[in-house]
């Protein structure tokens, strides 16, 4: 059952890599980007999985003889995974904004040849 | 306030009712830290939702005059020294940097129940909500720096030293 | 000529990264299998479980957990205090970002239509 989620991973960090790689526009650079950060996330959290177990949280009053947890050390790394990548992002845009004001086109070839 | 511009009337609707409940719902994630799903930084991007739903729903001139940059700027800082502070609470008792020195208070179960554990979650919680309120209101002020919009003639940032 | 070998590198590392990641369900054992821990017992008795077997770090964080931190939420007991010095990195890193947007963003509006101008250092 994990075997999806772990091929749906690297379809996605193949799918960012295109991206980035073949569009002009730099406000899609920025997406393709992204969109490595949420394939790397989404791989580290699969890993640790049991079949058949619970959240590893003591809820005190519904838990049953019999119940064993999944792995909490991957989940606790993945959190802060998702806030580095939100913060690259934001930065990443900031820069766009610069850039559009400079030279007045969000064309990446076009901006590579007014530099001279 | 009178207008007689009616278009956006069910987005001002929606607005005011949905609100309160992401502020109470963010309060509520950040609260139940240790003892439920959630935590400091899923709840602090719940309650900075409030700064998008007040800018759809009255453009930027409603957003600015309920919350203003300076207070969360200065949020976001303090945020970040209560972290500090708690962490070193652990030397100051004779240990190592970043140990749970009270975590014989209170009951299992409680709000108050693992130490340092919840008061640096408090603290998380206040950055993430002040400093993810303060970049979305830098980046809707600088779209309103528009000669058709009437607005302040520096952005957020132009003003803070 | 340039597209054609960048979508056939593409395909090559899509394949490896299929066949790999189906190595890895099918023949790499997982090192937490928490089927012996009984977790109703755990949370009565948490004393009870000895960790001088354990098969990794988790095991040990686990069984643990509610005897020395006394927090009912695993996750944030890991990510707050065994683990703390990760959350203190990422706090610095929220800074960072926040900083950098508003020292970048200082004083611009929309100058015109953007001729290219003269760089002044």
């Amino acid at each position: 059952m994990m075997l999806v989620n772990y091929i749906g991973a690297v379809l996605l960090l193949a799918t960012g890599f295109y991206v980035m790689m073949t569009k002009e526009n730099i406000i899609k650079i920025v997406i393709g980007m992204g969109i490595i950060d949420y394939g790397l996330n989404l791989i580290i959290v699969s890993i640790g999985f049991n079949e058949g177990g619970t959240a590893p949280i003591f809820t005190m009053s519904e838990l049953k003889p019999g119940m064993y947890f999944v792995d909490p050390v991957p989940q606790a790394l993945t959190l802060t995974s998702i806030v580095i990548g939100a913060c690259v992002t934001a930065m990443a845009l900031t820069l766009c904004i610069k850039l559009y004001e400079e030279y007045g086109t969000l064309n990446s070839s076009h901006i590579r040849r007014l530099r001279g | 306030m009178k207008n007689t511009d009616n278009s956006d009337l069910i987005v001002k609707c929606l607005a005011d009712k949905f609100l309160p409940l992401s502020l109470v719902l963010g309060l509520y994630v950040i609260l139940h830290g240790n003892i439920s799903p959630g935590g400091g930084f899923q709840g602090g991007v719940l309650v900075s939702s409030a700064v998008l739903l007040l800018y759809l729903a009255y453009g930027y001139k409603g957003a600015a005059a309920a919350i203003s940059g300076k207070i969360l700027h200065k949020g976001e800082a303090f945020g970040a020294i209560c972290y500090i502070v708690f962490a070193m609470l652990g030397i100051f008792y004779g240990f190592n940097f970043c140990r749970n020195v009270l975590f014989s208070r209170g009951e299992i179960g409680d709000i108050w129940s693992s130490g340092t554990i919840a008061l640096m979650n408090y603290a998380v919680g206040l950055k993430v909500l002040t400093g993810v309120g303060f970049l979305l209101m830098l980046v809707i002020g600088l779209l309103a720096a528009d000669p058709a919009e009437k607005a302040p003639d520096a952005s957020e940032g132009g003003e803070l030293k | 000529m340039k597209r054609t070998l960048l979508v056939v590198a593409l395909l090559i590392f899509m394949s490896a990264g299929i066949f790999s990641v189906t190595y890895m369900y099918k023949n790499i054992p997982i090192t937490y299998d928490g089927s012996n821990t009984d977790v109703y017992e755990l949370a009565h008795n948490p004393t009870d479980y000895d960790t001088s077997d354990a098969d990794g770090v988790a095991s040990i964080i686990v069984k643990e957990n509610l005897d020395k931190t006394r927090a009912t939420n695993n996750v944030t007991a890991i990510v707050f205090d065994f683990r703390g010095y990760d959350t203190l990195g990422e706090s610095f890193i929220l800074l960072t970002a926040i900083t950098g947007a508003l020292v970048v963003l200082r004083k611009s509006k929309k100058r015109g239509e953007g001729a290219a101008k003269n760089e002044e250092h």
